[in-house]
């Protein structure tokens, strides 16, 4: 029998980088918040620390850091047809746990969208005609507009103190910078990192082609820094261990350097860890949200009475609260109707390897998870797409995030995969071969979405949710298209090699592409294509907002943290100064 | 009363220092001179040329004619040092290097002994010094009494930092056990305390600059109890004191 704790004013399902965003600024109002984390507690200092926080196999390999699949998993399949299976290692994307979420493994790329994206359906046939799209693409509007969101991107950035070179203030084209990307009110907090020599060797062949390098912004510090909370953060040191591990120099943006310090020192806000949300229980109208089913570490059940509920873990996690909760219409892809699952997304990856002799040595060890060159020539709508059958993009760069022994040894084709022949391939090609990042949009389209599976259950008994996805037909038109540019600029950086496809169906789960899950509680200004309105708030049940990368109607070709952050901050400008006034829909129906 | 404590041997060292000052400037009016004379470097660094341990050896038991004083005066034969004068021992050569480049700049590395002595090396002398003396040395110093309060906070922002003051562990970068990251980064185990002390109020201060980034920010948040805490545990660590063949190029670092 669950016990029944005291009510709250707001309960964060989640603790990660939207979670302790929000939590943050409504305990400061004064509004009692608990925070429920399905794992630990971990901070920096001791967490964070070296020797430990570089064992690439437990970290990198074994994924400490990420969820344990032997309590809860996903199950996966290509198209509804096929029998779903679980994941019962976390190989193909990279979803965390415990407090700070999976912005403590990130990599620290951080983008914002451009205008384009936001009003994808309808820029799309104003341009190119409404007959151009494939009939299976379900893309949409997201209600919201880049302008809109502006503020928040900036302010999301200053709290991560993201290093960086603007390429257009106030629609002014900046030297150095981006110029495709949307206007911004002002610099990033912090300069650019330095420039790697992969990375000039990429800016020297990308100018060569006319095209437009700029630095990845980074919120790996190029210099050490004191956010808008007063929390200070340090530079980055070029250590190589981003992604998959924390940063023990307090140089990557996370919410441990970010906003948790702020967060913790206030009273009135309780953190629990190691409590696994169940379900959000509704009244008998199943229009209002009354409280959370947990269980704790000890296996006792709680429910927590709360006035406001925020859905905050991560995307796949949020869409499946949603159905395990009845809250929205799961959707039907026979019919196509129904919302919440509906419009799951990814990213299209690709990566050519440029080949150099000995005398070129790349030191790809001294690396950051966001240090690199790109060029926004191919992403988005940034060029024309009338003489192609296709939409999106990809924006190309060198960006190469480490050079660890277990997970970077390129060799060219035709090596032995094992024995003397593959050592010596790697020991030859290990310092003298650049990566290309081509990182690109994911359509949604009918065929790809999110359920429950029918037949395994997680550790509580509950069923786990079930992905079906594969890549649309235009997407992979989208990938060979940018891909060969990517080939392109590879061989103008004067290589001996350059050696890599396009992306190429079936989606495979268990080679690591992206962690980027997006859609299936989508954003948008219609109940009947949106799960949640334009401020992330369920239509069906007000007193929830569902704040995750769950939200994209599709993803757009840049990294989605960025976007993530500014619509945090956008629902919370909302949930303050809208719902918290009049609670109730923001939006009616 | 540890504040005291602190200042009391911070005097020692600095009248140590200002001993060892004198009778440097009491033997070598003539190499001040000339380092003060001295134009750029006659002999710059010749591309692809080998360094030479045995020219390092004759400058550090002999100067040079250029107004070097010899290095063991300070640092002793063997790179042990003396307290005012740090250990050499332990350290890559690259490093060495790095730090006698350095010194050429007071802006960048002020040192009222080291500026004119680097600035009176020329490129190959200083890559054969630091051949030399990447090679050398076996003894520690002592391992003075410092409380257990001190050694234990100093333990604590070695191995673990210090969330509260937004302090990585200087292991984090010095290497396990502060055995160094050759060739870039400095062993700091079995050095000595007032060495680490001084090169810690210089980043503070803001006199130092040299070295990486993130010093002058770490150094600013450490109070004087933190430099006295640190400083103390590193010079007491024996088993982490790094083996000459890490500073062999090409050879992995030691761990033990």
């Amino acid at each position: 029998m669950a016990e029944r704790l005291r009510p709250v004013d707001v309960v964060t399902i989640g603790v990660g980088m939207t979670g302790a965003i929000l939590a943050k600024d409504l305990a400061a109002s004064g509004l009692k918040v608990v925070g429920l984390e399905r794992g630990a507690m971990r901070d920096t200092v001791p967490d964070f620390q070296s020797p430990g926080m570089h064992d690439e196999l437990r970290f990198a390999i074994r994924k400490a850091l990420m969820v344990d699949t032997a309590r809860e998993a996903m199950t996966f399949r290509n198209t509804s047809g096929e029998t779903a299976l679980p994941l019962r290692r976390i190989q193909g994307f990279l979803p965390g746990t415990g407090v700070g979420g999976a912005m403590v493994h990130w990599n620290g790329q951080t983008y914002r969208f451009q205008e384009a994206d936001f009003v994808y359906r309808s820029r799309m046939e104003q341009r190119y005609g409404k007959n151009f799209l494939d009939p299976d693409l379900s893309i949409q509007d997201w209600g919201v507009t880049y302008a809109e969101l502006e503020p928040h991107y900036d302010r999301f950035e200053y709290m991560c103190g993201t290093s960086g070179k603007a390429g257009n203030i106030k629609g002014q084209i900046q030297p150095g910078g981006n110029p495709f990307e949307a206007p911004r009110a002002r610099e990033y907090p912090t300069p650019p990192m330095k420039e790697p020599y992969f990375a000039a060797l990429f800016r020297k062949a990308a100018n060569s082609l006319g095209y437009h390098p700029f630095p990845q912004p980074s919120s790996n510090l190029s210099q050490p820094y004191v956010n808008p909370e007063g929390v200070a953060m340090n530079a980055c040191v070029f250590c190589g261990f981003c992604e998959r591990f924390g940063c023990e120099h307090f140089a990557k943006a996370s919410p441990q350097t970010m906003v948790l310090p702020a967060l913790m020192k206030n009273p009135n806000f309780e953190l629990r860890t190691n409590c696994q949300v169940l379900k959000v229980n509704l009244d008998s109208t199943g229009r209002k949200a009354v409280s959370v089913s947990y269980m704790d570490g000890a296996g006792r059940e709680f429910e927590q009475p709360a006035e406001l509920i925020l859905m905050t873990a991560f995307s796949l996690n949020n869409v499946r609260l949603m159905l395990l909760s009845g809250i929205g219409k799961p959707y039907d892809p026979r019919t196509g109707d129904g919302v919440v699952g509906r419009n799951y997304a990814y990213q299209t990856t690709s990566g050519p390897l440029v080949f150099y002799d000995e005398s070129v040595n790349i030191n790809p060890f001294m690396a950051s998870g966001a240090n690199g060159t790109m060029i926004a020539d191919f992403s988005g709508d940034n060029f024309d797409h009338g003489p192609f059958k296709f939409i999106g993009g990809s924006y190309i760069g060198a960006i190469m995030t480490n050079g660890r022994p277990i997970e970077w040894h390129p060799t060219p084709p035709g090596t032995p995969t094992w024995g003397q022949g593959w050592k010596d391939a790697v020991r030859r090609h290990y310092n003298h071969t650049v990566a290309i990042g081509v990182h690109g949009s994911s359509t949604a389209s009918r065929a790809n979405y999110l359920d429950l599976d029918p037949t395994y259950k997680d550790a509580w008994g509950l069923p786990l949710l079930r992905i079906t996805f594969d890549f649309p037909d235009n997407d992979i038109r989208m990938s060979a298209y940018v891909n060969q540019k990517a080939v392109e600029i590879g061989r103008a950086m004067g290589g001996q090699a350059v050696v890599g496809g396009p992306r190429t169906r079936p989606y495979n789960p268990t080679i690591y592409q992206t962690t980027h899950n997006t859609g299936g509680a989508v954003m948008g200004n219609d109940p009947k294509t949106s799960a949640v309105n334009r401020y992330l708030q369920s239509w069906d049940v007000p007193n929830v907002f569902v704040v995750g990368a769950s939200a994209y109607p599709q993803n757009a070709t840049y990294n989605p943290t960025g976007t993530l952050g500014a619509l945090t901050y956008w629902a919370l400008d909302a949930i303050q100064n809208r719902y918290l006034k009049s609670p109730g829909a923001l939006v009616p129906t | 009363m540890k504040t005291r404590a602190i200042s009391r041997s911070s005097t020692r060292w600095i009248i140590r220092s200002l001993m060892v000052l004198s009778a440097i400037a009491g033997a070598g009016l003539t190499w001040q001179a000339a380092a003060q004379n001295a134009t750029q470097p006659t002999a710059p660094q010749t591309a692809g040329r080998v360094p030479d341990p045995r020219h390092g050896a004759t400058i550090v038991q002999n100067g040079t004619d250029a107004g070097a004083p010899p290095c063991q005066t300070c640092h002793g034969p063997a790179g042990d040092g003396t307290g005012a004068s740090p250990r050499l021992f332990g350290q890559s050569r690259e490093y060495l290097m790095r730090q006698l480049h350095d010194f050429k700049s007071a802006t960048v590395r002020p040192s009222d002994v080291m500026n004119p002595v680097a600035t009176a090396l020329s490129d190959d002398d200083i890559a054969d010094v630091a051949a030399y003396y990447a090679t050398r040395g076996e003894a520690l110093p002592p391992v003075t009494r410092a409380d257990t309060a001190s050694l234990t906070r100093g333990r604590t922002l070695a191995t673990v930092g210090d969330n509260a003051k937004v302090l990585p562990a200087c292991n984090n970068c010095h290497g396990p056990g502060g055995a160094g990251e050759p060739p870039q980064l400095p062993a700091l185990a079995g050095q000595f305390a007032p060495y680490i002390t001084a090169q810690l109020q210089a980043w503070r201060d803001g006199k130092r600059t040299s070295g990486a980034i993130p010093m002058g920010t770490i150094a600013k948040r450490l109070d004087d109890r933190d430099i006295a805490a640190v400083a103390a545990y590193y010079q007491q660590i024996r088993d982490a004191a790094p083996a000459t063949a890490a500073q062999q190029p090409g050879t992995p670092p030691q761990r033990r």
